[in-house]
């Protein structure tokens, strides 16, 4: 029986309260004390000397302009033998016979990134008035334009808002055997197509890094190309993802026709842009969109979620700094950052996103950050230091292939916060159960306090997605193998685009 | 053998501090000082028990996990436990105190000791089996769906399949969104509705209401003195904290149904995708037949007020012999009485529609939203759909009465009692008053937790609802201004239908002693005096009399409520304001810190010119 007293009630309920809340507050401990350790292991971030602009080298246009034209013709060249980005193997060092192509998991990923490149290549080009290069990109774009539509239309049977809108990562033709063979193997991730392409094959299971590349191929084409076949394809695919995305309720759906598991929907306080993104574009394609992207904005308060990522990535997932770049960007070069939205998700921007990655000399990070914020010659440490990257470049990294790296410098200390705390937390009576806490982080890696510049750094398909913090303990010399070149064309042709980088000549410093 | 029954001078002793009582008050706070510092002491210096440590396994790698925090958790609470008895009842009678029949007579004779077979109404020597039903049957609802859900999705954590995933990309199966937390709610809701099987016997000496209950962990018995009774209840229609229910399975109804319509309905969908949209749906229905079972069919309320103190018992009848038993009970605790029934009341049928109208509206309103992809977004729609549900089950249980014998106000010609008794449907309540004076009232509805949890919700998030579309939807245009002028005027609505439910102007019983002041409302119904009143007004005549009629008696309840609606909805625009920086942090303080002062110097003034 529940016995009362009718008066003292306040002392009670103040018991009652506190038996209730007791158990949490072991929890609550618990989980400020992590937060800490956080903050603690990965404010090496922001306290890294800035880099001396002394040693900067000192960047030739001309170089610059004729290394991109060594980049961009061996990608159209050897990178794009299904119309989306590859990797290849040459047969020898006379480097014209193609061996194999290497596709990775994030073809889409990787050839929106690619698209980033040559959209601001067809936009330096009308900028410069340089028509040969308007021509020579805008066919590249046409090519990357048919494989992203062929990511669309292998795995829904067609193209445009009336077939469902299941991303592929990757797909080839019953022709395409020799070309990507390893599609045709059984895998968990491998389907047939759907309808009029049944006999081809797509990757299926697709994340949200490959949405972040795709998104940000597709977003650049609507905004800077104006060509009739790109407006149209790209029209018919964002239509298509945003009928898709409302209908599953911005889920992610796998080849069977389940769950994937990816969910574009915000999360608490953060992770707006996606969906902000893609409403976005579909509002460009057709103005019905333009009440759900409001609604999506304003009503399911997506607004309140205007930061992405987390710095706890810089020792986890570090790869999602550079998706969460993309559609960031995106958006905000769509959006742009004069009207009430632009702006308040560009203070998220700035709030997260760019806080995180301030200090990490990532020549693509800090290309954002310009193109979005700032004028010519207003930041030239970071202008210097793009610069002074792409330079460096040369090093062991032109072309793009798997050259000897350089050891990273005797001067280069390790973190020693992140050692004294891995040694605290496994010395812990509890450390099984911080070790759960601490799950994504990669404590075995070796940190350092300042950021190893490119030609310490091993290459992939963009090397602007590995960490420049973390020493590089695993490498092949491999010559024969040739990424795409993204990690200098990228950054290169937005900053040309821009006019951060001019055609040719010398920087004055 | 001999009656026996307590003199007055025993009966005093018995009022009287138990010597006994006191030490262990004492002992109980010193235990539980000491185990507190052995839990922060726990904490501080790491501790391990070796029970506590399991295995899991993450990343195809058995791994250790120390979960000794969950002991000291355990610990903690166990010493606030012991720290409260500081407030245990320290008199002689005897309150949940250990009991077993043939070791302990009881203080006085029952006044029905025979066995011979007596009419209902005379008994009052009543033992039942109280078994928890209710909550048995929406456990095994639970678990059962949980079990279909597992053998057909399995448990998998983080392993890509051709089923589906949930949260990240080849992450928990979908067991885990559908079920795993109502799981381990219905495993609860099992255990407690096991352990919580109790033998029952009421029965009533001269002097002495007894109540025995024989359960888990010990049997244990409570004396209540009847001269101290100022009013009783038995009740199967008081809802209370079961409101929790619906807040607890909220999050996963909504998943269950929102996801599950868009994979069934949608004109995309196959394979896989019909199967979990299938699942999502069943799931959804399932977990709500388990929680309409858990807010409708549920425990009966003994509730005993003395002058000091509050005696509460929830049982379950058994279903065979449960009128007898309730009249038996009924009798036992003297909540039937013969008497006059009150000649003032106009009518005897209770009838409101209102609390369940404005339910539905907030569920269509968010059901419509999530379809059209317009007005309300998810933070609006989640609020929408808890109290919509909760006003509909509040309006459902309490707002009707059967239209024969309904609803009684029946008042005893020996002792001044005061009996009102309301059927409707299974819900059969009787509140018995002793000694009391009654009239009745326009006032408003009295507020319960969850109404204040909705005072301070729906008002907040339809302040953030209305300063996202006023500072993000540009007036671009024809339709942007539609979009506009939609939130603002769904908006209102809403804040109009919250206002109208917790600033409602409704007809009471007011009841009064010296030691008990009661509202019980009335709705629906009007006195003979109050028809007189306002039988010649219109609606909005009749409604604007009882508001001033409310704002006149009741100055400090109707700002406070009025208050609490505009507190809360600043507070959601001031979250904007806060975000966006566009309205910007001190405006918003400002005007917050302005209307709360203006309101309590137009309260003070009220009061003043009152006097």
């Amino acid at each position: 029986m529940r016995i009362r007293n009718r008066n003292q009630t306040y002392l009670k309920l103040i018991f009652t309260i506190l038996i209730i809340v007791s158990p949490f507050s072991y929890f609550v401990y618990f989980g400020i004390r992590v937060g800490k350790i956080y903050d603690e292991i990965l404010s090496f971030q922001y306290e890294a000397p800035p880099p001396d602009m002394d040693k900067f080298l000192t960047a030739n246009y001309t170089r610059l302009d004729e290394m991109a034209r060594v980049y961009d013709d061996l990608f159209e060249k050897n990178h794009l033998p299904l119309n989306y980005t590859a990797t290849c193997d040459y047969v020898d060092g006379n480097y014209t016979e193609i061996a194999r192509y290497g596709f990775s998991d994030n073809g889409a990923l990787w050839t929106g990134v690619a698209m980033a490149g040559w959209v601001f290549h067809y936009v330096a080009a009308l900028n410069e008035g340089n028509s040969t290069d308007e021509e020579y990109s805008l066919d590249v774009i046409k090519r990357m334009v048919d494989g992203m539509s062929m990511l669309m239309i292998v795995p829904n049977g067609g193209l445009g808002p009336d077939f469902p809108g299941i991303l592929g990562r990757g797909w080839a033709g019953p022709e395409h055997k020799e070309i990507h063979p390893s599609l045709f193997n059984e895998h968990i991730r491998h389907y047939n197509g759907t309808g009029a392409y049944s006999d081809y094959r797509w990757r299926g299971h697709t994340s949200n890094d490959e949405y972040g590349g795709y998104y940000m191929g597709l977003a650049l084409c609507l905004k800077y190309v104006n060509d009739s076949y790109v407006q149209e394809t790209v029209g018919l695919i964002i239509e298509q993802l945003a009928n898709y995305m409302k209908e599953t309720n911005f889920l992610g759906i796998n080849g069977p026709g389940g769950p994937s598991g990816v969910d574009q929907k915000p999360r608490v306080y953060t992770g707006a842009y996606w969906l902000s993104l893609l409403f976005k574009m579909a509002s460009m394609v057709n103005p019905e969109y333009l009440a759900d992207y409001h609604h999506f904005v304003s009503a399911e308060l997506a607004y309140m979620s205007n930061t992405e990522s987390s710095q706890a990535e810089t020792m986890a997932n570090y790869y999602a700094f550079n998706f969460a770049h993309c559609v960031v960007f995106s958006f905000l070069l769509l959006e742009g950052i004069e009207s009430e939205i632009g702006l308040h998700y560009y203070n998220g921007y700035m709030n997260s996103l760019r806080k995180y990655t301030e200090f990490h000399r990532n020549a693509w990070f800090n290309i954002v950050y310009l193109a979005l914020s700032a004028e010519v010659g207003v930041h030239t440490d970071i202008e210097r230091d793009i610069e002074d990257q792409l330079m460096r470049l040369e090093i062991n990294h032109f072309p793009d292939r798997h050259y000897p790296l350089l050891p990273a410098p005797p001067e280069y200390e390790e973190v020693q916060k992140i050692l004294q705390w891995k040694a605290e937390i496994d010395n812990h009576n509890w450390a099984t159960l911080y070790h759960i806490a601490f799950i994504e982080t990669d404590w075995d890696d070796v940190y350092f306090t300042e950021p190893l510049t490119v030609e310490f750094r091993r290459t992939g398909h963009y090397m602007w997605e590995r960490n420049a913090w973390e020493n590089t303990t695993y490498w092949h010399d491999l010559p024969l193998h040739e990424e795409p070149g993204m990690t200098f064309t990228t950054p290169y042709w937005i900053a040309r685009a821009y006019g951060f980088i001019l055609p040719s000549g010398i920087r004055e410093v | 053998m001999s009656t026996k029954i307590l003199s007055k001078e025993e009966l005093k002793l018995l009022k009287q501090q138990s010597p006994k009582k006191r030490v262990l008050r004492w002992v109980l706070f010193v235990l539980g000082i000491i185990m507190f510092i052995i839990s922060i002491l726990f904490f501080v210096l790491e501790g391990t028990v070796d029970s506590f440590v399991i295995e899991m396994t993450y990343d195809n790698e058995v791994r250790p996990l120390n979960l000794s925090v969950f002991f000291g958790a355990i610990l903690i609470t166990l010493s606030l436990i012991l720290i409260s008895q500081i407030l245990m009842n320290t008199k002689n009678y005897s309150e949940n105190s250990f009991h077993l029949p043939k070791w302990s007579s009881k203080r006085e004779s029952l006044l029905y000791k025979s066995k011979e077979k007596r009419l209902v109404n005379e008994v009052d020597n009543i033992k039942f089996r109280s078994f928890a039903k209710s909550r048995f049957i929406a456990a095994i609802l639970m678990i059962g769906m949980a079990t279909i859900n597992i053998s057909v999705f399995g448990t998998d954590i983080d392993t890509e399949n051709h089923i589906g995933s949930w949260f990240f990309l080849g992450g928990p199966s979908m067991f885990f969104p559908m079920s795993a937390f109502m799981l381990l709610v219905g495993v609860g809701l099992l255990f407690y509705s096991l352990f919580s099987t109790v033998n029952i016997v009421f029965s009533k000496s001269e002097n002495f209401y007894f109540v025995e209950e024989y359960r888990f962990p010990m049997p244990w018995m409570t004396e209540i003195p009847r001269d101290e009774v100022i009013s009783a209840r038995l009740t199967n229609a008081k809802t209370g904290g079961k409101y929790f229910w619906i807040i607890l399975m909220s999050l996963n109804l909504v998943l269950c149904f929102t996801d599950g319509f868009h994979f069934l309905l949608s004109p995309y969908s196959f394979g896989a995708g019909l199967l979990v949209g299938k699942f999502y749906i069943l799931t959804g229905f399932v977990h709500l037949i388990a929680l309409c079972i858990l807010l409708l069919k549920h425990q009966t309320l003994l509730e005993i007020v003395t002058k000091e103190k509050r005696y509460e018992i929830n049982f379950n009848l058994p279903a065979v012999k449960s009128p007898d038993l309730v009249e038996a009970i009924s009798n036992c605790f003297d909540l039937i009485v013969s008497g006059d029934v009150d000649s003032k009341l106009k009518q005897t049928k209770v009838k409101d529609w209102r609390n369940i109208i404005i339910g539905l509206v907030f569920l269509i309103t968010g059901i419509v939203s999530v379809v059209t992809f317009r007005f309300a977004g998810d933070p609006l729609r989640i609020v929408l759909y808890i109290f919509g549900f909760m006003l509909i089950v509040k309006g459902f249980k309490e707002d009707f009465s059967a239209s024969k014998n309904g609803f009684k106000i029946l008042k005893s010609n020996e002792n001044q009692e005061l009996i009102v008794q309301k059927n409707w449907l299974w819900f059969k309540s009787a509140y018995k008053f002793n000694k009391s004076d009654y009239k009745y009232e326009f006032r408003l509805g009295k507020l319960n937790f969850f109404d204040i949890l909705m005072i301070i919700f729906i008002p907040l998030v339809v302040g953030l609802d209305i300063s996202g579309a006023l500072y993000f939807i540009p007036g671009s245009t024809p339709d942007l201004i539609w979009m506009k002028i939609l939130h603002i005027f769904g908006d209102s609505i809403l804040l109009i239908l919250t206002l109208n439910v917790i600033i409602r102007p409704m007809n009471v019983l007011f009841i009064k002693n010296e030691f008990l002041s009661y509202e019980y409302p009335i709705p629906g119904i009007l006195s003979v005096e109050q028809n007189e009143t306002l039988k010649e007004k219109n609606f909005m005549s009749r409604f604007v009399f009882k508001l001033k009629y409310v704002m006149s008696h009741q100055t400090d309840s109707f700002w406070k409520r009025k208050m609490g609606v505009f507190v809360s909805l600043l507070f959601g625009i001031y979250f904007m304001g806060r975000k966006t920086q566009v309205l910007g942090i001190w405006l918003s303080s400002i005007i917050l810190i302005s209307l709360i002062i203006t309101a309590l110097v137009v309260r003070e003034y009220l009061k003043y010119k009152k006097k």
